[in-house]
């Protein structure tokens, strides 16, 4: 039989779709989710961008077509700074931690889904250093998250 | 003769094919150590006695009635002690075939957080394997 593994960007717009779903919107934390590098956000605020690491496949059994992978992938959370007086350092810092809690809830509901069979954190998520985007300066963290899938 | 990296063996159970679910077999090949002694000898004598078989196969745990786990469930829970299950195991495509047939006396089921379920069980071989 002829091998039809996983495409990796299956289980990131499956996790695209659900991030979106409870992180934007009418009294959610984030003004928008990507599937995909943005090089400029347009002033939006914050927001959530997933990009794929990297895959691990590896042959579990003696059916050479069938296998245990792990897809890696990185959730970005990008929260403008500062803007005059409206928007704070202190609203960044809380909205970051606000929408660090919200990823692990959804997270958390979804450990099993469409095109994965569990998902969780690879690693400790790390704040990195502020980055200029489109004239806007946003703190940024990066989560680690792994999805596995038994094929 | 080059060796071989093992990937797609062959595993049947009472002809059902389980390959695509198992990732592990262990044919387990020995002989009762038998030792005496006759006055004055200064060490014992030892002879191999009586052939005592087994295969243990690992599996991954998957769930419905054609997987691996519900095959071997079913020989386990037969009556009378389980049921007779036929192993036939062939490492490299082509090649040797060993077959023993025996019941299952071990099956430990593994489920643990995060992980791909396991079941690992030992057929105690009635009478003993056969290549072919």
């Amino acid at each position: 039989m002829a091998a039809n593994v996983v495409n990796r960007e299956t289980v990131r717009d499956e996790i695209v779709g659900l991030l979106s779903a409870a992180l934007t919107g009418v009294g959610n934390p984030a003004q928008a989710v990507y599937g995909y590098q943005v090089a400029d956000f347009q002033g939006q605020s914050p927001v959530v961008v997933v990009t794929s690491r990297g895959s691990r496949r590896t042959q579990n059994t003696y059916g050479e077509t069938t296998g245990l992978t792990e897809f890696d992938y990185e959730v970005h959370v990008f929260t403008l700074y500062a803007e005059g007086t409206a928007w704070t350092e202190a609203n960044a810092e809380d909205r970051a931690d606000l929408l660090e809690k919200e990823i692990a809830d959804t997270i958390a509901d979804n450990r099993g889904g469409s095109a994965y069979d569990y998902l969780a954190y690879a690693d400790d998520g790390t704040v990195m250093d502020a980055v200029e985007l489109g004239g806007a300066e946003y703190k940024h963290e990066v989560i680690p998250i792994v999805a596995t899938i038994l094929n | 003769m080059a060796g071989h990296v093992i990937y797609d063996a062959g595993l049947t159970v009472n002809g059902t094919d389980i390959s695509g679910q198992a990732n592990q077999v262990e044919m387990r090949l020995s002989r009762a150590e038998i030792s005496w002694q006759n006055y004055g000898d200064a060490a014992m004598n030892k002879d191999a006695g009586i052939r005592d078989e087994q295969i243990r196969i690992a599996a991954v745990y998957t769930d419905g009635a054609t997987e691996a786990v519900q095959t071997l469930w079913d020989l386990y829970t037969g009556s009378d002690g389980g049921t007779d299950g036929t192993v036939a195991v062939t490492p490299i495509a082509s090649g040797t075939t060993w077959t023993g047939v025996g019941k299952i006396i071990e099956m430990p089921v593994t489920v643990n957080m995060g992980e791909v379920g396991a079941v690992d069980v030992t057929f105690a071989i009635d009478g003993t394997i056969a290549t072919s």
